[in-house]
């Protein structure tokens, strides 16, 4: 959940400006294998965790840029990322679990770090990635209110041409949108490879739909211009809240994913529904 | 044929018809007019099953009619051709005409040849020359228009209701239109027709109704009404003279414009503008004069183009630079590309001066936005009086004094208004061109392209003509004395 909270920030960013990123999910692989493979080569892990960021970026930049200056649909372009990350992924891992024991041990302890809590003699745990995410919802939330750089991302979105002549470089603030999602993506695919000792070209599948459902679901706009990390974080709680239903229920779990579909199926026909009232 | 009494409506507690009165005969022309707010919309709305009335009596053709949708209204016998053109512009003329009501072919294929032949029957009807086999979208605005009238009278209309049809065509296209309309009343056809442009009224009308407030004032024959009664009627005061004084002392050169070319669309343009002076840029719709302003500022990317400003020359790469310089262009298409619409009013003013209202780490501080936009909302007598409002809720009067208010907001050097006026009501009018007037007395220049002649006229201290993507004439008008008549001289071909 800490996971899908933390691409669904990034995810919310890019609807803001009228964008949509699916590849999230792939970037998050590539960028963990990326990380793996050279901590399993011995490079020093600092120097390891940039080339994840790196390439992670690099993806990010190739989607804003394709969108931007190529002025190709986004959806087209981030399925195209997709498929490419996700290739290359498997390509260079040939589809194998990546572990790296020789990294410090560190490494991969603070990816499944938990804070203990002792409540009335009981013990909980309360993971650290889990607080990185709170964390980063309340910073991002608070940029996007009032600081402006991050209050352009509106106004981008609400209407391009406006925002160009009102003065604002449209093509960086969208392209700084994808690369905000990319980093994100790399922190995600940086916890995952940590809380799980090894880089695989199988994470992060349908991590796109269920950012997306949640941004949506949180008030983010298809059309731009409206979207709020408080309301996506409410998504993700959402998602995991029915996920964990089929569970205690005894339910299929994989009634999961298509749980996931349907509420991302109803949240856009919800916001269909806005959009066109609004535009009345 | 319509007869509506006593038409009241009221929009969460708002009553924004009171008790009106209105009729229209077969073979008139009926023209509406009011404010912005003055509840034309609405009635038209009410008459063609858009809205539904809340009480009332409406009787058209001889019944008692109470439309719940428009589809009921149209087959009716209304049809509506609204400001904003329905068109789908990647198909034929034909299809457009026969949308959803396409001729089939025993097969259940499209009747191409039965449409065509169809449609021009229509436009004969109506003496107009169209080719119902071209695309929609590659027609001019005015035939566009002229489209969609021809689509009303397939429906076999008999009253047909014309929103502001005239605000984005030319003086020839309004007169091809005006021509129709001509043709529509003497086949006994009732039109209603809504526009903010006086001077057309007394042309095209033989009745005039005025609204004010959601109120009935007054509905007279043309004959028995002058402008200044109609204007008196509409605002509920003398208005007095219409236009701001002029400038007193016009000063040295601010900006220069030398060899401005755009591809297609303009050819080598060379102007100045000097503080304190207005100059107007008048030409018919496409001649080019928008085009230039947004190759200047480079929002179209501009084939050639020196500037100077104050003397010093300066590049203009976007209009990000041409801001920085203290150039304002503010687009004509207000609602697409001037405002955020589902933003507040403070917002929206703030939107090119972002970073005055943050402190050194750019966060902003949204109550040195909100007083400032106070200040923008008095001074430009905003509703409502209320920063936090969303603009998209405001008429279209008070959105344009909000884009005219974040431009006021750079503090400009060079202030280019797109069509400062189109759709807006006469009391607006003249707030905004007295502010246009006060801000070149500031110092500043200040260009002012517009279709209405009289605005042009009336505002400018020198006016250029475009035509052809050229400029065809240069009009000094310092005492007010160029007329209309001399500007489309100019304007259209030889």
């Amino acid at each position: 959940m800490s996971y899908d909270l933390l691409v669904a920030i990034g995810m919310t960013i890019v609807l803001i400006v009228r964008g949509i990123d699916l590849s999230v999910g792939s970037v998050m692989a590539l960028s963990s294998v990326t990380m793996a493979l050279l901590m399993r080569g011995d490079v020093p892990v600092l120097l390891a965790l940039a080339a994840g960021l790196i390439v992670a970026l690099f993806c990010g930049l190739v989607n804003g840029l394709l969108v931007v200056k190529g002025g190709i649909l986004p959806f087209l372009v981030t399925l195209g990322m997709m498929s490419v990350a996700r290739g290359l992924a498997t390509v260079v891992t040939t589809g194998q679990y990546i572990s790296f024991p020789s990294a410090p041990p560190w490494f991969s302890q603070f990816g499944r770090f938990e804070f203990r809590i002792e409540i009335g003699g009981t013990s909980y745990g309360l993971p650290l990635i889990l607080l990185i995410g709170l964390a980063f919802v309340a910073i991002t939330s608070l940029l996007l209110a009032y600081w402006t750089p991050f209050r352009s991302f509106f106004f981008v979105g609400e209407s391009p041409e406006a925002a160009r002549l009102s003065g604002m470089n449209v093509d960086r603030i969208m392209i700084t949108a994808y690369l905000l999602s990319a980093l994100f993506v790399w922190f995600t695919a940086l916890l995952l490879t940590s809380a799980n000792k090894i880089g695989y070209a199988n994470y992060g599948i349908g991590a796109e739909l269920r950012a997306l459902a949640a941004a949506v679901v949180g008030g983010a706009s298809l059309a731009g211009g409206a979207g709020s990390i408080f309301g996506a974080f409410l998504g993700v709680l959402m998602l995991a809240l029915i996920g964990n239903g089929f569970v205690m229920l005894n339910g299929n779990p994989n009634w999961q994913q298509a749980s996931v579909g349907v509420v991302l199926i109803a949240a856009v026909g919800i916001d269909a529904l806005r959009t066109y009232r609004d535009r009345r | 044929m319509l007869n509506a009494k006593g038409v009241s409506k009221s929009f969460f507690g708002n009553k924004v018809l009171d008790s009106v009165n209105f009729d229209v005969r077969p073979g008139e022309v009926h023209a509406l007019v009011g404010e912005n707010g003055a509840g034309k919309s609405t009635l038209i709305n009410i008459i063609a099953g858009i809205h539904r009335r809340d009480s009332g009596k409406i009787v058209f053709d001889g019944k008692e009619v109470d439309f719940a949708h428009p589809l009921q209204a149209m087959e009716a016998g209304i049809s509506v051709v609204h400001q904003e053109l329905s068109l789908v512009p990647s198909t034929t003329v034909a299809e457009n005409i026969f949308l959803r009501r396409e001729k089939r072919n025993g097969v259940g294929l499209n009747d191409w040849r039965g449409m065509n032949r169809a449609a021009t029957d229509v436009f004969r009807r109506i003496s107009i020359d169209i080719d119902p086999n071209a695309l929609a979208g590659s027609l001019s605005v005015g035939m566009q228009q002229l489209v969609e009238v021809a689509k009303a009278i397939a429906l076999d209309a008999k009253l047909i209701i014309m929103e502001e049809p005239t605000s984005s065509l030319s003086e020839k296209d309004t007169a091809e239109l005006f021509k129709v309309i001509r043709d529509l009343r003497q086949q006994g056809l009732g039109i209603i027709f809504v526009s903010h442009k006086l001077s057309e009224l007394f042309t095209i009308a033989d009745r005039i109704t005025v609204l004010r407030d959601g109120r009935h004032i007054a509905t007279e024959g043309v004959g028995s009404l002058t402008r200044e009664s109609l204007i008196r009627m509409m605002v509920g005061r003398n208005l007095g003279n219409l236009y701001p004084p002029r400038a007193a002392a016009i000063g040295d050169v601010v900006f220069k414009c030398e060899n401005l070319s755009c591809f297609g669309a303009v050819r080598d343009v060379n102007f100045e503008v000097r503080r304190r002076e207005i100059v107007g840029l008048a030409g018919l719709v496409g001649s080019g004069r928008t085009e230039a302003m947004r190759a200047l500022v480079n929002a179209d990317k501009r084939a050639s183009g020196s500037f100077w400003l104050d003397g010093q020359p300066v590049r203009i790469e976007d209009p990000e630079d041409a801001l920085a310089y203290g150039i304002v262009y503010l687009s004509e298409d207000r609602k697409g590309s001037g405002l955020f619409l589902s933003y507040s009013i403070a917002e929206n003013i703030g939107a090119s001066t972002f970073d005055r209202y943050a402190d050194r780490f750019g966060f902003l501080r949204p109550s040195a936005l909100r007083t400032r936009a106070k200040e923008f909302i008095k001074r430009m007598d905003i509703r409502p009086p209320d920063e936090s409002a969303r603009v998209i809720n405001l008429s279209g009067g008070n959105q344009q004094k909000v884009l005219i208010s974040k431009a006021l907001d750079v503090n400009p050097k060079v202030l280019i208004v797109d069509e400062p006026t189109r759709g807006v009501d006469v009391g607006a009018k003249a707030l905004i061109h007295a502010q246009i007037r006060d801000l070149a007395q500031s110092g500043i220049g200040v260009i002012v392209v517009s279709s209405e002649m009289p605005e042009v006229v009336g505002l400018s201290d020198r006016i250029l003509v475009f035509r052809n993507g050229a400029i065809s004439a240069e009009l000094d008008n310092q005492n007010g004395e160029v007329t209309q008549e001399t500007i489309m001289t100019h304007a259209v071909y030889q």
